[in-house]
C-alpha cells in the first residue's frame, strides 16, 4: 500500500498511482484508490475511487466509485456516486454519474446524465 | 540442530567469524557447518542433512549466500522447504535483507537465533531465481506488461519490484508487507514523480539493461518475475520492518 497524504481524505489509502512520468496502455481493473498524473489508454474499473490530476492524459472509459477529474480525459466516464470536476478539467466525453460539481473554468463536451445508482447499503431489521 | 552454511568470502571476517562461532557455542546453538569453497552441489549437500532430520538451516554471509542457500532448496524437488526453516547471520557488507528481518549484525544473531522467532514470509520468482527482496532495473527503455495491460517509463529514474522492503527512505514513501501475496511494483523518477501498482506477475523487456535482484544477482530481460504460493519461514528479530 502506497501512502499519499497531500490528497483528499477518500484517497488516504491508494491502491495504484499511475505517475506523471507513466504511460499505461490497455484494460486496467482494479479494486482500490486509483491516482493518475501520467498517461493511461484503454479502459479503467475499480471498486474505489479515481482522482485525475491537472497534468494527466486520459484516453479511456472510466468506471468509477467516486472520481475527482483536473486533467484531460477522452471518453465516457460511469461514476457510481459522486464526480468533481476541478476548474482545469477537460472532458470529451459522455457522463453518466449521481452527483456532480464543476468548477468555474473546467470544459465539458458530452451528454450528461444524472441516475440515482442503488446504495449498497444493507439494512438491517430492528426490532 | 542447525545446519549452518557458510560463503567463502571470509579470508578478511576472520576475528568476526571465530567470535560469532564462540558466540554460538557459548548459547549452545552447534551444529554442522557446509563451507560453499568445499561443496560443488549445494542443493545435494542440503538434501543430504535434511535427511538426517535438519530443519533449521542458517545462511552465514550475506544477500547473495542467503540467495544461494534459497535457491539450493526451492529447486530442489526433494526437499520440503515447508518443514524448513531459514535463518541469516549477517558478515561483512550487502546485508539489506538481514537487517529488514532486524538482525542488524552478527553480534546480534546468535541470540535471535535463539530466540528464534519466526515469521513466514512470500516468494518471489524471476524466470529460474527465487528472491525475498525486491528485483531492481533503470525505468527508462523498460517496458513492464502485466495482464490486460503495459506500462512505459518516460522519464529516468528506477523501478523496483519489492517482496521484502529493505529500506525505509522518507523521501520514497513506500509501505510493502512480504505477507500479503503481492509484488509491490514501485517506479519512482522524483519525488513528484512516483507510481505504484501491486502485481502478482508481469513481464520485464528493456533490450540494454539488466534486472539486479537481491543487490546480488544480475538476471537478463526479457524476465518474468511473479510471486510464487509457496512461503518460507524465517527466523526474524523483533526490529523487523515488517
Amino acid at each position: 500500500m502506497f501512502k499519499k497524504d497531500n490528497r483528499p481524505d477518500s484517497f488516504k489509502d491508494v491502491e495504484t498511482i499511475i505517475g506523471e512520468s507513466i504511460k499505461v496502455k490497455g484494460n486496467f481493473n482494479g479494486n482500490g484508490n486509483i491516482i493518475i498524473d501520467g498517461s493511461l489508454e484503454g479502459s479503467l474499473k475499480t471498486k474505489g475511487n479515481v482522482l485525475i490530476g491537472e497534468k494527466a492524459k486520459v484516453t479511456a472509459n472510466i468506471e468509477a466509485q467516486e472520481v475527482i477529474i483536473d486533467g484531460e480525459i477522452n471518453g465516457n466516464l460511469s461514476v457510481k456516486e459522486y464526480l468533481a470536476v476541478g476548474a482545469t478539467a477537460r472532458i470529451f466525453g459522455d457522463i453518466d454519474c449521481s452527483q456532480i460539481s464543476i468548477e468555474r473554468g473546467a470544459i465539458i463536451n458530452g451528454k450528461c446524465s444524472m441516475t440515482k445508482k442503488e446504495a449498497n447499503i444493507s439494512e438491517k431489521e430492528v426490532k | 540442530m542447525n545446519l549452518y552454511i557458510y560463503d567463502d568470502y571470509f579470508k578478511k571476517y576472520k576475528k568476526a567469524l571465530n567470535n560469532l562461532e564462540i558466540q554460538l557455542h557459548n548459547l549452545n546453538l552447534n551444529g554442522k557447518i557446509i563451507n560453499l569453497e568445499n561443496v560443488k552441489k549445494l542443493d545435494q549437500a542440503i538434501k543430504d542433512e535434511v535427511n538426517t532430520g535438519i530443519k533449521t538451516i542458517i545462511a552465514v554471509g550475506n544477500n547473495h549466500t542467503l540467495s544461494k542457500v534459497l535457491n539450493a532448496i526451492l529447486n530442489n524437488n526433494d526437499i520440503s522447504a515447508s518443514g524448513l526453516s531459514l535463518g541469516i547471520i549477517p558478515i561483512g557488507n550487502n546485508n539489506s535483507i538481514a537487517e529488514a528481518l532486524g538482525i542488524k549484525n552478527d553480534a546480534a544473531a546468535g541470540e535471535i537465533i535463539l530466540a528464534r522467532r519466526l515469521e513466514k514470509i512470500n516468494i518471489a520468482k524471476i524466470n529460474d531465481t527465487y528472491f525475498l527482496s525486491e528485483a531492481n532495473i533503470r525505468a527508462k527503455g523498460t517496458t513492464l506488461h502485466l495482464e490486460n495491460f503495459s506500462i512505459d517509463s518516460t522519464n529516468r529514474g528506477q523501478i523496483r519490484l519489492i517482496n521484502l522492503l529493505t529500506d525505509k527512505s522518507s523521501s520514497q514513501n513506500i509501505k510493502s508487507n512480504p505477507q500479503d501475496g503481492l509484488i509491490d511494483l514501485y517506479i519512482y523518477d522524483s519525488p513528484k514523480k512516483q507510481s505504484f501498482f501491486s502485481i502478482k506477475k508481469l513481464k520485464v523487456e528493456n533490450d540494454s539493461q539488466k534486472i539486479l535482484v537481491d543487490n546480488s544477482v544480475e538476471v537478463e530481460c526479457p524476465a518474468i518475475i511473479e510471486q510464487i504460493d509457496q512461503k518460507i519461514s524465517l527466523i526474524v528479530g523483533k526490529n523487523r520492518l515488517f
